[in-house]
């Protein structure tokens, strides 16, 4: 590559990596959003998080198409290509996410602000865990620090036990009543939801470590 | 200010100073008064790159505060981001923006040009006590409503009998005439705590013993225990005296008993307690083996209108209006409580009004 060839394919990369950390940023709200939705059950916050799905749908098309386009167009070898990469696969993480945090504030505007069996404890620390994963993974992006990467995917296995807790507690309260069992239900899937959020936070991590050593690690087990 | 000498900042790391250059110099005493600024000021360059932050901005954004960094960099904020985006794009952004994970509300204000400044501010207290004063009014709107509803229906039923249904006709009154009780109490419960929380009203207080306060409410409330076959314990060796409005402190003590009487079943116990800590310290403990609260329900108790598990058990204004009494007193209180295992208010008031 010439040297201005270079820098405008620096320019572009820099603007992609603005862009999924836009993503991310939009996510994490996503995820705070709809869990608090459901904690104070308030319907207006819950159709909110399900309206900006969109914004994030359209980045991750966005996102795609300008990796695609610039290693089609520049074939970026080694560091470069590997960023390229990971945008591609980070960004489908992000949809997911998204995705999972919509089907939390959907189960919100389902209960139609109906009193909790429980007060919501567990479930909002999964959802806080997740969220300071997600903010890990971006800023170990942005650092290119894979040891930052390491020790945020450690923090998957607080959640996994949070989820073990939140389902036994949540088996009990049925079993004792079985008017329960409707909201009891759509909280195991909440929690079954932060439980794969978290997933996608620690693959996150992953690629962030592939990206910057070129090593595939599988850190969820 | 001019801008362009404040841009040249960019080679300094955020946050720290830079050394060789005079102490006098313009941007250094800028950046030095900048630093002291409650609000955050951070200055984009017109290739949206960061140059220079002052430390509020590091201390409000967090670590992504670093030169060259872009406004997503900086902040992991999307709306953030959009408004130094459309700042730079030429328009002038003002709009209030959650910032996670610290969960606090900023005010952007991003003003356009080739650079950009901009300034942010934390307003969550200032949104905290509005939401807190909409759901103050909201909770006491329906509470009045419920007994006023129910007292113009009553009386609706009342005006269609007829002269002869005398029975009828007294079972009616009596409804209503408990509603509007009920709705007396509520009214004096609002005005004690609006009167507490604007300190419209100084404490009358008088030299008086606590000890006395706390035999005379237990023995308003022994027939109400006995009725529901819960026992009444009183520890009071000797006088406690202390400088206090009585009938406030009354008050409070009837409201605690009341809670204690409500959330303790048949067959428990409540036991008040009265002694003294050190010189300047009188200490009050209303102890019960109820039910008990999480520490989420610990930490909402003395929230206005706060039922916890029990809804229709009273407005919820009790220990709200407790909480006032004790610290109109400058005292303190605090509450040791777990599930199953009964709650302890703890009461501490200063023996002596400090003047």
């Amino acid at each position: 590559m010439t040297s201005l060839a270079r820098e405008l394919f620096r320019h572009s990369l820099e603007t992609l990596q603005d862009k999924l950390l836009k993503m991310g940023a939009l996510v994490e709200e996503a995820i705070f959003k709809a869990v608090r939705s459901l904690a104070e059950r308030d319907l207006d916050l819950a159709r909110e998080v399900v309206e900006g799905d969109d914004v994030v749908d359209q980045m991750q098309q966005e996102i795609e198409m300008e990796s695609l386009e610039l290693i089609a167009l520049q074939q970026p070898m080694a560091g470069d290509l590997r960023v390229l990469g990971t945008a591609l696969k980070i960004t489908t993480d992000l949809e997911r996410m998204a995705d999972l945090a919509t089907d939390i504030a959907r189960i919100t505007i389902r209960l139609e602000g109906q009193p909790l069996i429980k007060p919501l404890i567990d479930i909002p620390r999964m959802a806080e865990i997740a969220r300071s994963m997600l903010r890990e993974a971006l800023t170990a992006f942005v650092e290119r620090d894979p040891e930052l990467a390491r020790r945020m995917v450690e923090r998957d296995h607080e959640i996994d036990h949070l989820f073990k807790q939140v389902f036994r507690e949540l088996l009990l309260l049925m079993m004792e009543d079985p008017r329960n069992i409707t909201q009891g239900t759509y909280l195991l899937f909440v929690a079954k939801y932060l439980e794969r959020i978290g997933d996608h936070a620690t693959n996150l991590g992953e690629w962030v470590i592939y990206m910057v050593t070129g090593e595939r690690l599988e850190l969820n087990k | 200010m001019n801008p362009g000498r404040l841009g040249r900042i960019s080679s300094r790391k955020v946050g720290e100073r830079e050394s060789g250059i005079p102490e006098s110099c313009p941007w250094v005493v800028l950046s030095r008064f900048a630093d002291e600024l409650e609000e955050a000021v951070l200055l984009f360059g017109r290739e949206g790159r960061l140059l220079w932050a002052n430390r509020m901005a590091l201390h409000l954004f967090g670590e992504g505060v670093k030169p060259g960094a872009s406004p997503i960099e900086a902040s992991l904020n999307y709306a953030f981001s959009e408004a130094v985006e459309e700042a730079l794009a030429g328009k002038r952004v003002e709009r209030e923006i959650l910032l996670l994970p610290a969960e606090r509300w900023v005010k952007v204000v991003a003003l356009p040009g080739e650079e950009v400044w901009v300034v942010a501010r934390d307003v969550t207290p200032e949104r905290r006590l509005f939401e807190m004063r909409d759901r103050f009014l909201a909770q006491a709107a329906h509470e009045l409503r419920t007994p006023v509803g129910a007292i113009a229906g009553w009386a609706e039923t009342l005006e269609e009998l007829s002269p002869e249904e005398v029975g009828e006709q007294r079972e009616l009154l009596s409804h209503i005439r408990r509603e509007a009780q009920r709705l007396g109490r509520l009214v004096e419960d609002l005005l004690q705590l609006s009167r507490l929380r604007g300190r419209e009203v100084a404490l009358l207080r008088r030299e008086c013993d606590l000890g006395r306060l706390a035999r005379e409410a237990v023995e308003r409330f022994r027939k109400r225990f006995e009725e529901k076959g819960v026992e009444l314990f009183l520890e009071s060796p000797s006088p406690v005296y202390a400088s206090l409005d009585a009938d406030r402190v009354a008050r409070a003590l009837d409201n605690l008993l009341d809670n204690g009487l409500k959330f303790t079943p048949p067959g428990g116990r409540v036991t008040v307690k009265v002694g003294e800590e050190e010189k300047d310290l009188v200490v009050l403990e209303v102890e019960d083996t109820g039910e008990g609260m999480t520490r989420e329900e610990a930490e909402l108790a003395f929230e206005p209108f706060y039922r916890g598990r029990r809804p229709g058990a009273g407005a919820g204004l009790g220990l709200a209006v407790v909480k006032e009494v004790v610290e109109a007193h400058r005292g303190r209180i605090t509450v040791r409580s777990s599930p199953g295992a009964g709650s302890a208010f703890r009461l501490e008031f200063p023996r002596w009004s400090p003047i």
